[in-house]
C-alpha cells in the first residue's frame, strides 16, 4: 500500500510539474514571439473551408468576418453546407451573390456524417496551394490568414500552421468564462510550450493551416474520426512534418452556453480521442520519434490525469473530513495542497499573459479544481462507457454537432 | 461593480488576510508577517511585469519550504492543516496585493491614454483659444494641399518671446497670444502656442502680407505694453511643406 501511494505521489508530481514546464516555456514563447516577417515574393493561393449543418443562428457573423479577411494573395472562401435544414443556405447564398470570394457549396448526402467527410469534399471542389478550416462559429480577426501563411511559409518543413482560439461569448456565464480560462491555459498556453521545448504543435480543428499537398499524401481526412484535428496531427507528425504555433493569428469561437451542450460536446471530443488511442495501441509507428510525445500526451491527459484526479479527490477529502490518510513517512496533505496551488498558478499566468486579469476571474481560477475540473470524472466514465457499448455493438459513434448560441464578440 | 467599489472590497479584505496573518497563531506567523511585509514594499517597487512573477515565487517557495520541513520533522504524524491554512493566508495576502495593485496600475493606464485621445480631439488650448499644436498641423496639412492646388502661397510665422524677467513671463505670454488673436483674420489663418513661441500659417498671402500682419501686431501690442523694445523675436518664412511646420512644432508630420 505504501509502495503503492509512493508511485502515485512520484507519478503525480512529475506529471505536475511537466506540465509547470509546458506553462512555463509557453509563457515564455508568448512573450519572446513576435509577427512573422511579411513574405518577399508572391502569397500563394488559399482556400478557407467553413463545415456548416444548422449555423443561421450564427453564420450571418461568421460570413462577416470571412469577407473582412484581408489577404495579399488569392483567397476562396467555401461554405460546405452539410444538408442544413434551417436558413443557412439562404444567408450563405446571399453572402455568395454579393462577394465574388465566397462560394456556397452543398455537400451531397454521404455516410459516416460528420466534419471530416465534409473537408474532403470541401478538398475536393478546391485547388488552391493551402487550405484554412475555421468552424461555422468562427470570427477570425482580418490578419489571422496571412499571418498564418507567413508563418508556414518561412518554417522549414512545416505542413502549415496552428492559430490562437478565444472564446467570444466568455461572459455569457460562469461556464463559458471557466472554458474560456481552460482554453486559455489547458490548449493555449501549453501549445504554445509544447512547440516551443519539442516543436510539436497540434491541429486545433479551426483556425488551422494545411498545405494540400500533405493532406493528399496523408489521403485526406478519416472519415472514422470524430477528433479529426487530433488524428490528423499523429498522422503528420508521423512523416516528420512540423506545426508552428501562431499565437498572433486569432480567430473568435463560441463555447457551449449550456452544460448539456458542454457535456455532449467535450463526449464527443473524448470518443474521438479514446479511438484515437485505439489507433495509437494497434500502430506501432505511433511510439517512435516525436509522434511519441503526442502519443503519449493523449495517454497522461485521458487516461492517467483523471485517473490521479480520482487520487487527489480521495487525499483532499480524508483531509477535511479528519479520516486521516495512511502513515506513509511523507506529508500526504500538504502535497496534495502544493498540487492543488500549482494548478492554481499556471491558471492565474494565463490571465496575466492574456491580460483579462480581474477579481472575478482570480475568484473563478481558484474554485475551478473543485468545480469545473471534476466535470471530466463523469465525462470520461460517459464517454467511455459509450465508446465500449458502441464497439461491442460493432457500431459507429455519429457526429454529434454542437449547438450554437447567439453571442458577440467581447 | 464599479472601480471604487471593487479597490474598496480588495482593501478590505488585504487588511482582514494582514490582520490574520499577525493575530491568528499559525505555525511560522511571524516569519510570514515579515515576507507579506516585505512583498508589499517589493511588489510596489519593481516593474509591473515582475509583479505577478514575484508573487508566484513566493506562494511556491513557501509552499516548497513548508513541504520539506513538514517532510523532515515527520510533521504527517499529525495534522498537517495548520501548515496549509498558513500558506493559505500568505496567498490570499499576495495574491489580493497583486489584484489591487494590478487594478491601480490599470486605472493609471486607463487615465494615461484618456489623456492621450483628450490631447488629440482637443483644438484649441485652456483659456487662450488658440489651436492645439496637434490641430494646428492638422488643419494645415489641409490649407498646404489646396495652396498647392490653386497655386496660393502660404506663410509660417514664428514670435519667440525673449524676455528677461521670470515674474513677468507667463503674463507676458498671455498678453501676446490675446494680442495675436486679434491681429490675424479670424477662421482663415492658424495660430497655435508651444513653449514661449507662437507660430502663425497665414493663408493666401506673400512676403509683404506677412510683413503686414507683423508690423499690426506690434502696433497692437503697444496699447497692452509699456516696453520699448518688442519683447521677441519674429521670423517669416515661405511655408514650403508640411515637415518644415512639424518639425518647428517638435511634432511628426
Amino acid at each position: 500500500m505504501t509502495l503503492l501511494l509512493y508511485a502515485i505521489l512520484v507519478f503525480f508530481w512529475l506529471l505536475l510539474l511537466f506540465y509547470s514546464a509546458l506553462t512555463v516555456a509557453g509563457l515564455w514563447q508568448r512573450i519572446s514571439s513576435q509577427a512573422p516577417e511579411k513574405l518577399k515574393g508572391d502569397y500563394p493561393n488559399v482556400a478557407v473551408l467553413i463545415p456548416a449543418h444548422n449555423e443561421g443562428v450564427v453564420i450571418e457573423d461568421t460570413l462577416n468576418a470571412m469577407a473582412k479577411l484581408r489577404y495579399p494573395g488569392e483567397l476562396n472562401i467555401y461554405l460546405l453546407d452539410d444538408n442544413s435544414k434551417d436558413n443557412t443556405a439562404e444567408i450563405a447564398k446571399e453572402f455568395a451573390e454579393t462577394f465574388s470570394r465566397i462560394h456556397y457549396i452543398p455537400v451531397p448526402p454521404g455516410y459516416p456524417s460528420g466534419k471530416s467527410r465534409v473537408l474532403n469534399y470541401g478538398l475536393s471542389i478546391s485547388s488552391s496551394k493551402y487550405f484554412v478550416v475555421y468552424d461555422a462559429d468562427n470570427e477570425p480577426e482580418a490578419d489571422a490568414v496571412e499571418k498564418l501563411i507567413e508563418t508556414a511559409e518561412q518554417t522549414p518543413k512545416a505542413a502549415g500552421a496552428v492559430g490562437y482560439v478565444k472564446t467570444k461569448n466568455a461572459s455569457a456565464n460562469l461556464l463559458t468564462r471557466m472554458i474560456g480560462l481552460e482554453f486559455q491555459v489547458f490548449q493555449l498556453l501549453m501549445q504554445c510550450g509544447r512547440w516551443a521545448l519539442f516543436k510539436i504543435g497540434s491541429l486545433a480543428g479551426t483556425n488551422m493551416l494545411l498545405r494540400r499537398s500533405v493532406i493528399e499524401e496523408l489521403g485526406g481526412y478519416d472519415p472514422l474520426a470524430l477528433a479529426e484535428d487530433a488524428e490528423l496531427t499523429v498522422r503528420l507528425t508521423a512523416l516528420g512534418y512540423v506545426l508552428p504555433v501562431v499565437p498572433l493569428s486569432r480567430t473568435w469561437e463560441q463555447e457551449p452556453e449550456t452544460m448539456k451542450t458542454f457535456i455532449k460536446q467535450r463526449t464527443r471530443w473524448l470518443n474521438g480521442n479514446l479511438y484515437l488511442l485505439e489507433k495509437s495501441f494497434q500502430d506501432r509507428s505511433a511510439w517512435f520519434g516525436r509522434t511519441f510525445m503526442l502519443s503519449l500526451q493523449h495517454v497522461v491527459t485521458y487516461l492517467f490525469f483523471v485517473l490521479l484526479l480520482v487520487v487527489s479527490d480521495i487525499f483532499f477529502i480524508a483531509g477535511i473530513t479528519g479520516i486521516g490518510l495512511p502513515l506513509v513517512g511523507a506529508p500526504l496533505e500538504m502535497l496534495w495542497f502544493m498540487t492543488y496551488i500549482v494548478y492554481v498558478c499556471q491558471l492565474l499566468s494565463s490571465l496575466v499573459i492574456d491580460r483579462n486579469l480581474t477579481v472575478k476571474n482570480v475568484l473563478l481560477v481558484l474554485v475551478m479544481y473543485f468545480t469545473y475540473a471534476q466535470i471530466f470524472l463523469f465525462l470520461l466514465f460517459r464517454s467511455v462507457t459509450m465508446y465500449t457499448i458502441s464497439r461491442a455493438r460493432k457500431k459507429t459513434i455519429v457526429w454529434d454537432k454542437t449547438q450554437r448560441f447567439k453571442g458577440n464578440v467581447e | 461593480m464599479g472601480d471604487n467599489l471593487k479597490l474598496g472590497v480588495l482593501l478590505l479584505l488585504l487588511l482582514a488576510a494582514g490582520w490574520a496573518i499577525l493575530v491568528i497563531p499559525l505555525p511560522f506567523a511571524r516569519e510570514v508577517a515579515f515576507v507579506a511585509g516585505l512583498s508589499v514594499l517589493v511588489m510596489a517597487a519593481v516593474h509591473e511585469r515582475y509583479v505577478f512573477l514575484y508573487a508566484m515565487s513566493a506562494i511556491l517557495s513557501y509552499g516548497a519550504f513548508l513541504t520539506f520541513y513538514a517532510f523532515l520533522t515527520g510533521r504527517q504524524s499529525v495534522s498537517e492543516l495548520p501548515y496549509i491554512y498558513s500558506h493559505l493566508l500568505l496567498t490570499a495576502f499576495l495574491l489580493l496585493y497583486w489584484v489591487l495593485l494590478n487594478k491601480i496600475k490599470h486605472i493609471g493606464y486607463e487615465k494615461d491614454e484618456l489623456k492621450r485621445q483628450i490631447g488629440l480631439l482637443q483644438k484649441y488650448t485652456g483659456h487662450s483659444e488658440l489651436l492645439t499644436a496637434n490641430e494646428f498641423i492638422e488643419q494645415a496639412a489641409w490649407i498646404m494641399k489646396a495652396g498647392e492646388r490653386k497655386k496660393e502661397q502660404a506663410w509660417f510665422v514664428e514670435i519667440s518671446l525673449e524676455h528677461e524677467s521670470r515674474r513677468t513671463r507667463d503674463s507676458l505670454m498671455a498678453s501676446l497670444e490675446r494680442t495675436i488673436k486679434n491681429t490675424i483674420r479670424q477662421k482663415y489663418d492658424l495660430v497655435t502656442s508651444v513653449n514661449d513661441t507662437i507660430y502663425l500659417l497665414l493663408k493666401d498671402t506673400d512676403e509683404a502680407g506677412a510683413a503686414r500682419v507683423v508690423e499690426r501686431y506690434h502696433e497692437n501690442l503697444r496699447t497692452e505694453l509699456n516696453l520699448l523694445e518688442p519683447p521677441f523675436r519674429v521670423a517669416a518664412v515661405q511655408a514650403m511643406d508640411l515637415g518644415q511646420l512639424a518639425a518647428a512644432l517638435g511634432r511628426s508630420s
